[in-house]
């Protein structure tokens, strides 16, 4: 059963086909619906294959129904799969889905596992009996938890009196509890808010790097891909579009910089193939440089030449639009991929 | 034993957490223990009224009937306090919310049927353990056999309702019809099984098994033959063991979902 290699998660050609009934629209198709079962065949996963190396910090990308959140599931023993093999911490997660409880951690942002009613110290206690925790071990471990996710005065409040941030920080401290090697977040930043969003990212990424344990996370969010993982998956449509490094996607996609310039005189004229005005105000020039036709060094000189610069700032876009691209280049390809 | 003591251990602090998160709501307690008391006991009241005028129905008598409506109300009790969450099965898992129960290395059966305690099952317990204290039926000699009827009826409830609900598996939100279904257990398990013969007596001692629930235990604690209590015993095995295998046979088309949710 166990693999013996440095991968943490193994998956080759993962199929997951759901049976959904289908409805016609309107109170007739509602009735018609009552005496008809027509279904038919969602491909969620088109045989996705990919390998996560222990320690790592991987983001899962993609639109909505790309097939994340089935992919996790399937990980995470939750769902069975149509086809195809998978291995995490060298369990096959849906037949061995209670040994590998004991060794991962999974945060469902669209779910809690905290008890509504009550503080989310007594779901912490319960889980300690869950995970057959030492009590000794258990006290030290949540002592060291609620100081470094802060959450020590939320202790005493029932989870209903926390703030979506909040009770986001002890879902993530329950998850952890008992040192997961891995830890599955499935869009552990949804409806947060910025500075929300900014902590609970510092929050897994520190937690990884001091645990040394992998993380597999599931966003609509780029931010959250930035700032916690190392390496990027794209899927749509339950195939994989992409898989790289962070750092290299950016370098890759980035076919389009943002160049403010701040001049000494009033305006600047910059007419250069692939160079477009963004936005034009006295003394302060923003244009967009496609550096396929013009690079960023020949728009500097020219904005040199026809002006003299007090400041010059060169930016890449955001990564949504980096992601973006990666669905258009997807759509040209194969136009039934488009999302 | 290695296994055995965490186990343990485990469903002691579920329910203790359970019950914290049943008492954390105090007024909703009260009133629904309370009412469910004055509920049981309206019901209760035709009986002493009826045996008033008529001695007996077929041999059955109204210390008979208190002991019918305890062993019932009692493993009723026992069912929605300890297993209250198979009251919700159906809309947990039509909405795709055993997902964070079956990332615990724990049965995910268990932790689902013991997610909630039903406030009002504390009635029904006050009701039923009253209602068996004062039929002046059960002596200290019985005492073991009424608690052996009780747990095997309140397994009972616990297996039929978590088939009733894992009918969900296949056929979407049915919750209301399995609240239906075991509405319908308790109603006849608490009319003399006297009442009852032919095609229907056979149903309630298997599709709505009624019989084993409250007729039975009845004939047990009266009579005290060990083929009664074997009969039971056997019977409750085996709507556990169907409990099972229907919800392991539906988890494997559980088809999660994504619906915002919280562990009430």
């Amino acid at each position: 059963m166990k693999k013996n290699n440095d991968n943490a998660v193994s998956v080759t050609n993962l199929t997951k086909t759901f049976i959904v009934r289908e409805r016609e629209p309107g109170f007739l198709g509602a009735v018609k619906g009552l005496f008809s079962a027509k279904t038919r065949e969602v491909r969620a996963l088109e045989g996705i294959s990919l390998d996560i190396k222990q320690g790592e910090r991987v983001a899962f990308v993609g639109p909505n129904g790309a097939g994340k959140s089935t992919t996790i599931k399937i990980l995470t023993g939750i769902l069975h799969p149509t086809a195809g093999e998978a291995n995490v911490l060298g369990f096959v997660p849906w037949k061995d889905r209670t040994k590998l409880g004991y060794h991962i951690g999974t945060v469902f942002g669209q779910r809690s596992q905290l008890w509504y009613h009550l503080p989310a110290g007594d779901t912490f206690d319960l889980l300690s009996k869950v995970y057959e925790l030492d009590p000794e071990v258990y006290r030290k471990r949540r002592a060291e938890l609620v100081e470094a996710f802060d959450i020590g005065d939320l202790l005493g409040r029932a989870v209903r009196q926390l703030s979506l941030g909040q009770r986001m920080r002890c879902e993530l401290v329950a998850s952890l509890l008992h040192r997961p090697h891995m830890l599955f977040l499935d869009e552990p930043t949804i409806g947060l808010d910025v500075t929300a969003k900014a902590i609970i990212r510092d929050l897994v990424r520190d937690t990884s790097l001091r645990d040394g344990s992998t993380v597999l996370l599931t966003s609509h969010d780029t931010g959250d891909m930035e700032r916690v993982c190392d390496r990027v998956i794209v899927i749509n449509h339950g195939r994989l579009l992409l898989d790289k490094p962070v750092g290299e996607l950016r370098r890759g996609y980035i076919r389009r910089k943002m160049v403010t310039l701040a001049t000494v005189e009033e305006k600047i004229d910059l007419t250069l193939p692939g160079v477009e005005v963004i936005e034009s105000k006295p003394y302060r020039t923003v244009v967009e440089v496609d550096v396929t036709v013009t690079p960023v060094e020949a728009v500097m000189q020219a904005a040199m030449k026809a002006s003299r610069l007090h400041d010059i700032t060169v930016e890449d876009p955001p990564m949504e639009e980096i992601i973006k691209t990666i669905y258009a280049e997807a759509r040209e390809k194969e136009p039934a991929l488009a999302p | 034993m290695n296994t055995f003591v965490p186990s343990l251990k485990y469903l002691g602090a579920l329910f203790v957490t359970n019950l914290k998160a049943t008492l954390a709501l105090r007024v909703a307690f009260w009133l629904q223990a309370g009412l469910m008391v004055v509920n049981n006991l309206v019901f209760f009241t035709i009986w002493p009224i009826f045996f008033n005028r008529y001695d007996s129905v077929n041999g059955w008598k109204l210390g008979h009937m208190a002991v019918l409506y305890g062993v019932s109300c009692t493993a009723f009790g026992v069912w929605v306090v300890v297993a209250g969450g198979v009251r919700d099965m159906a809309q947990l898992i039509s909405d795709g919310d055993l997902d964070t129960y079956l990332t615990l290395p724990k049965n995910p059966l268990v932790r689902t049927v013991a997610s909630r305690m039903q406030g009002s099952g504390w009635g029904d317990l006050i009701t039923g353990i009253g209602l068996l204290s004062f039929s002046g039926v059960i002596g200290a000699w019985e005492v073991p056999l009424v608690i052996l009827c009780v747990a095997c009826a309140s397994l009972i409830y616990t297996s039929t309702g978590i088939i009733a609900q894992s009918v969900a598996f296949w056929a979407g939100p049915i919750g209301s019809l399995a609240r239906q279904f075991t509405e319908f257990l308790i109603s006849f398990s608490v009319y003399p099984g006297s009442m009852f013969s032919g095609v229907v007596k056979v149903i309630l001692f298997t599709i709505v098994p009624a019989g084993f629930i409250s007729h039975l235990p009845l004939e047990l604690i009266a009579n005290k033959r060990w083929e009664m209590g074997a009969a039971l015993v056997g019977a409750t095995t085996v709507y556990c063991l169907l409990a099972i295998w229907v919800f392991s046979a539906g988890l494997r088309r559980y088809e999660s979902g994504n619906r915002f949710g919280v562990q009430a």
